[in-house]
């Protein structure tokens, strides 16, 4: 019984520590990519672009003549600034805006969940299209574009989960020993909130890539040349039929981070949530 | 059976809508002169045109060409028309080329008196008579408001049937035209496909006939296809651009510069797939443009990849260690923005760090309008077998245009240009155009990089039809009174 | 319970006006003229021409004279009319969000239909290999942007095996089994990235509900596994997928800006990104108006749903 315990326990921390040396393994490429890349991510050479894999480009040339590999261990540190950037706004702002707009009545209700309901109105490209085109391209323009359009949706899952327990026992009783507001929010509410938050988040961190690559699609990714996987996806789109290793490459890449960060999620939620503990 | 790559505006005959826009008039209306197999102009309604004197042209019309309604066409439709052109009102695109039209004079109902404000090489008013934008209307049509998004009365080959908004536009046979037993078909059809990817699948599952504008990256692919022919022509380039006003491009040996530090054999290869040459000089010395009068191989050679010249250059200017600077460019269009990083790996590789700045287009056109830009990539296409097409570009006595060079006035080569465009002298208006180039190189207020190849796709099923070279290659669809299906 | 509704209604028609002036100014922030995109690229325009045209779309009055005239266009059921096209926008809007809806719901079918199953089958076999089958499929799904499974079914179905049509699109009242078999690619599309959502949102949900005591307690008193699960669990683990629904459903029609883009098909959202494109401004304002419209009154019925299906939440 004890044994089979700490087997199961050893499984779930093996879960966590698994998926999180892959996230760990990505962050130190993105930060020392001149260690990992073979070559330079913006080299080029038009006389050799868009071959498939070889000795000398393990992941062949994109339509400069630039190897891919290498733009994809440089592309690790905008990406990931991209995803976290966002996400990151999203997370303050919409458990913010979320938890005021499902705990309180009346006008503190209406007003944060009405103004997210008028940013869910505009498409998320055609909001993108807009807001890049006055701000101009860049980084961090970038960031704090896909992170305003996900405030309103994790603002909208955490209005509901807010929703589901502002009346439980558990906050009543927080309540009753005469908390304030904020104290409610925080101690009561939000470590309750915390399982849909984290599998949004973690849903958003890969989808935040996306948006990226579908603006970069339309000619808006990140400005050029720094690489980004987003853009890479974008652009080796137009030449899926002369090579396809520009469009695969980056989008195995991100699936693979996509799935380690959705599988640590859910790891860290099990770890976190008591109640899961014993589930099954 | 044509596919289109964008849907086309409202079809105004007299106001330019891009290609695919063309296509659709000039198989509805009629023009004056046209252009047909060879790149020839010949006549449309005209039957007979003598020169009077310099600035007045006689002109008798083609009898028995009648409106789609059946109405015939009279000297009162073209003076309309003419008229119509000139008249600020109606925002005609060519309103500026046809200023020096005073008026028609209507004698009878096929004669009529062209009266001209300045003399004009002839050849020069033939080809700008044959534009899709110098449509004959039917005056009587006209007396009622029309709504041109939906229809049309023309005396071309087809008629305008239906439109349906984003998907399609679809013609029909003319049957009271001009040629006996043209056109062939029965219905064109044009299906709207903003997308490559889609346009190409289309032509080769067989549900369109002709991709006028193929992608250099499927010509490869497409030509190894059995049921498909592919012609080509240079037509249109890049250029590059600059803000003449303010540094580090108001001094002339900076811009030089970066016309040494391109690599443009990069660019053919990487936007055009090696579809496409280098300019290494005036846009006259093209290799596409020998055998015509104002061929000038004069200036070929100038520019060739030469960093260590951009780096003296720039050295002597006063920017030894370069300078930061931010490049416009258009993200919709691949070519733009492959360019723009092909200029800017140049320069970084002699020391300087350049920005590239992707914009959506209607950004890009508002930013350059406003000449808000340091140096931009642009995409240029002559309109005319004429040299007079430099008038659009490089011609500094009209308003801020975003393809034009920013804070642009060279009063010796505006007069040049002035000067080569009034002469009826084939000869005489070389030499002024050669004098202008060779001007053009040394200011260099903006450095053209490398022409581009235009593929048509069609299927070999399509017959009659032929790509017309140069700049006729946009009015390729005029053939399309002379094509049938096998 | 009905003053609410009411109460909600009314605040949604207010929000798509302020949604539809808002579209308006951000469209007006961008850099760009709709004059000299409508008058072509490659030619050089008159700027006499240029003034004119703008008068005879009304562009020279001040932007809130412009405004104006659109709200009070609204009493009318004028949304004014396209630059492009000269067509009454409302007349476009009636053209092409049917084209929308076939592919946004047909979409969100295959999507809620294979992706709650998935989800449930997920966390009935969490951490065992049909659990990471299932989110390998959810992770390529969220990875996969839609322009290349868009692009990749084209080729695959459309060019190679020519099972479907590559793209375009016939209405059901011409040919529907035409209809049918354009559909098919474009809903495939949408769907697979629905799938993936829904599918870890009900692996979730699924998951906290199963661990909560009283699923428990039913299971301790010996009731029926899949009763347990389908009856208990699957009831209330649904809640929030219904709320995913309802956000989804909404922004959907804006998602399909892509998936309409690649199988070239005319519906709303390919007006719209044209619009915004070529700054035909009274489109634009109407399309994202309309949007707004519904996207409103779905998570209105969404949040009814809500209460009704959850009896925790209670509306007053």
């Amino acid at each position: 019984m004890v044994m089979a315990l700490t087997g199961r326990r050893l499984r779930r921390r093996w879960r966590l520590v698994a998926t999180g040396l892959v996230i760990a393994f990505f962050l130190l490429v993105a930060f020392l990519p001149e260690v990992f890349a073979p070559r330079s991510p913006t080299a080029f050479d038009t006389a050799r672009r868009l071959e498939g894999p070889s000795r000398d480009f393990p992941f062949g040339t994109d339509d400069l003549g630039r190897d891919i590999l290498s733009r994809i261990i440089h592309g690790a540190r905008p990406s990931l600034i991209i995803a976290f950037g966002a996400v990151g706004i999203a997370v303050v702002g919409g458990v913010t805006l979320g938890m005021v707009g499902g705990y309180y009545r009346g006008l503190w209700e209406w007003l944060p969940m009405r103004l997210v309901d008028v940013m869910l109105c505009f498409p998320p490209i055609v909001l993108a299209i807009l807001i890049v085109g006055f701000l101009g391209p860049g980084m961090a323009n970038l960031v704090m574009v896909i992170g305003f359009l996900y405030v309103s949706r994790m603002a909208r899952v955490v209005h509901g989960a807010t929703l589901s327990i502002r009346d439980s026992d558990y906050v009543e009783a927080h309540r009753a020993v005469g908390a304030g507001g904020a104290r409610i929010l925080l101690r009561g509410i939000l470590p309750n909130i915390m399982a849909p938050v984290i599998v949004q988040a973690t849903l958003m961190l890969g989808t935040a890539i996306l948006v990226e690559s579908g603006l970069s699609f339309l000619g808006l990714g990140v400005p050029p040349p720094a690489p980004s996987w987003g853009d890479m996806i974008g652009r080796g789109r137009t030449f899926m039929l002369n090579s396809p290793t520009g469009v695969v490459f980056p989008s195995v890449t991100l699936m693979v981070v996509v799935l380690a960060f959705n599988l640590f999620g859910d790891a860290l939620r099990d770890h976190l949530d008591p109640r899961l503990r014993g589930a099954r | 059976m044509w596919g289109f790559e964008v849907e086309p505006p409202p079809l105004d005959p007299h106001r330019w809508g891009g290609t695919d826009s063309a296509t659709v008039i000039v198989n509805v209306y009629s023009t004056l002169f046209k252009w047909t197999y060879g790149e020839k102009i010949v006549n449309d309604l005209v039957d007979q045109w003598t020169m009077v004197s310099p600035t007045e042209y006689r002109v008798r019309l083609r009898r028995g060409v009648r409106f789609h309604d059946g109405t015939p066409l009279t000297s009162a439709d073209v003076e309309y028309s003419l008229g119509r052109i000139l008249t600020p009102a109606t925002g005609a695109t060519w309103r500026g080329q046809l200023a020096i039209i005073r008026r028609v004079e209507v004698i009878d109902d096929l004669t009529f008196r062209l009266h001209l404000s300045a003399p004009i090489a002839p050849d020069l008013l033939r080809e700008l008579l044959s534009m899709p934008h110098t449509a004959i209307l039917s005056k009587r049509w006209m007396a009622q408001p029309r709504n041109f998004a939906v229809e049309h009365m023309g005396s071309g080959p087809f008629k305008f049937a239906e439109r349906r908004h984003g998907i399609s536009i679809l013609l029909e046979r003319n049957p009271y035209y001009y040629e006996e037993g043209r056109p062939y078909l029965n219905r064109v059809l044009f299906t709207i496909y903003p997308d490559e990817e889609l346009r190409t699948a289309a032509l080769k599952t067989g549900v369109i006939h002709v991709n006028h504008y193929l992608p250099w990256k499927d010509i490869e692919t497409m030509s190894k296809d059995p049921g498909i022919a592919i012609g080509m022509t240079d037509w249109a380039f890049l250029d590059v651009t600059f803000n003449v006003t303010a540094p580090p491009f108001n001094d002339r040996r900076v811009r030089q510069a970066v016309g040494y530090a391109v690599n443009r054999k990069a660019i053919v290869d990487a936007a055009f797939f090696g579809y496409g040459a280098p300019i290494t000089g005036g846009v006259l010395s093209g290799a596409h443009f020998k055998g015509q009068w104002y061929y000038n191989p004069d200036t070929a050679g100038y520019w060739e990849y030469n960093p260590t010249r951009a780096r003296e250059l720039l050295r002597e200017a006063g920017y030894p260690n370069c300078f930061r600077a931010t490049i416009l460019t258009s993200g919709d269009h691949h070519m733009h923005w492959v360019a723009a990083e092909i200029v800017q790996a140049g320069l970084n590789a002699i020391g300087c760090n350049i920005s590239v700045d992707k914009r959506e287009w209607g950004t890009r056109v508002a930013l350059g309008n406003r000449e808000q830009y340091q140096f931009a990539i642009n995409g240029k296409g002559p309109f005319l077998s004429d040299p007079d097409f430099y008038m659009t570009w490089y011609y500094s006595k009209l308003a801020p245009l975003y393809h034009r060079p920013a804070g642009y006035n060279f009063p010796g080569l505006d007069a040049l240009l002035e000067r080569a465009r009034s002469l009826t002298d084939q000869k005489e208006r070389l030499a002024l155009y050669k004098q202008f180039e060779q001007e053009f190189l040394k200011e260099s207020p903006a450095i053209p990089l490398v022409f581009r190849t235009q593929a048509t796709a069609y299927r070999k099923k399509v017959r009659g039809l032929e790509v017309l070279r140069g700049p006729g290659w946009p009015l390729t669809g005029k053939l399309l009174e002379n094509v049938w299906l096998d | 319970m009905r003053a609410y509704v009411a109460r909600r209604v009314v605040t949604a028609l207010g929000l798509t006006v302020l949604v539809g002036i808002l579209a308006r100014s951000l469209i007006h922030l961008l850099p760009g003229d709709p004059v000299s995109l409508i008058l072509g690229s490659e030619t050089a325009v008159d700027p006499q021409v240029l003034r004119t045209v703008r008068a005879q779309l009304g562009l020279d009055r001040p932007v809130y004279a412009q405004v104006a005239s659109w709200i009070g266009g609204l009493f009318r059921l004028d949304l004014g009319q396209a630059f492009s096209t000269g067509q009454p926008v409302i007349e476009i809007i009636a053209e092409t969000l049917p084209r929308s809806l076939y592919i946004v719901v047909g979409g969100t079918l295959v999507g809620t239909l294979l992706g709650i199953p998935l989800g449930v089958i997920a966390a009935l076999h969490r951490n065992r290999p049909l659990d990471w089958i299932a989110s390998g499929i959810a992770a390529l799904g969220i990875s996969t942007p839609v322009f290349v499974v868009g692009t990749l079914l084209v080729l695959i179905f459309g060019v190679e095996l020519r099972w479907f049509p590559a793209s375009g699109y016939v209405g059901f009242s011409e040919d529907p089994s035409a209809f049918f078999r354009r559909l098919t690619l474009p809903v495939t599309t949408l769907g697979f990235g629905m799938l993936a959502l829904i599918e870890r949102m009900t692996r979730s949900t699924m998951l906290e509900v199963l661990g909560q005591d009283y699923v428990r307690t039913a299971r301790s008193k010996g009731l029926d596994r899949r009763r347990v699960v389908y009856r208990h669990a699957l009831a209330n683990a649904l809640v929030p997928v219904v709320a995913l629904v309802g956000v989804e459903l909404g922004t959907l029609l804006g998602r399909t800006v892509l998936v309409e883009y690649i199988f070239n098909w005319p519906g709303m959202a390919t007006m719209l990104l044209r619009a915004v494109r070529f700054r035909d401004y009274a489109v634009a304002q109407g399309i994202v108006l309309v949007i707004s419209l519904i996207f409103i009154f779905v998570n209105l019925l969404a949040d009814l749903l809500y209460a009704l299906l959850d009896p925790r939440i209670r509306y007053e």
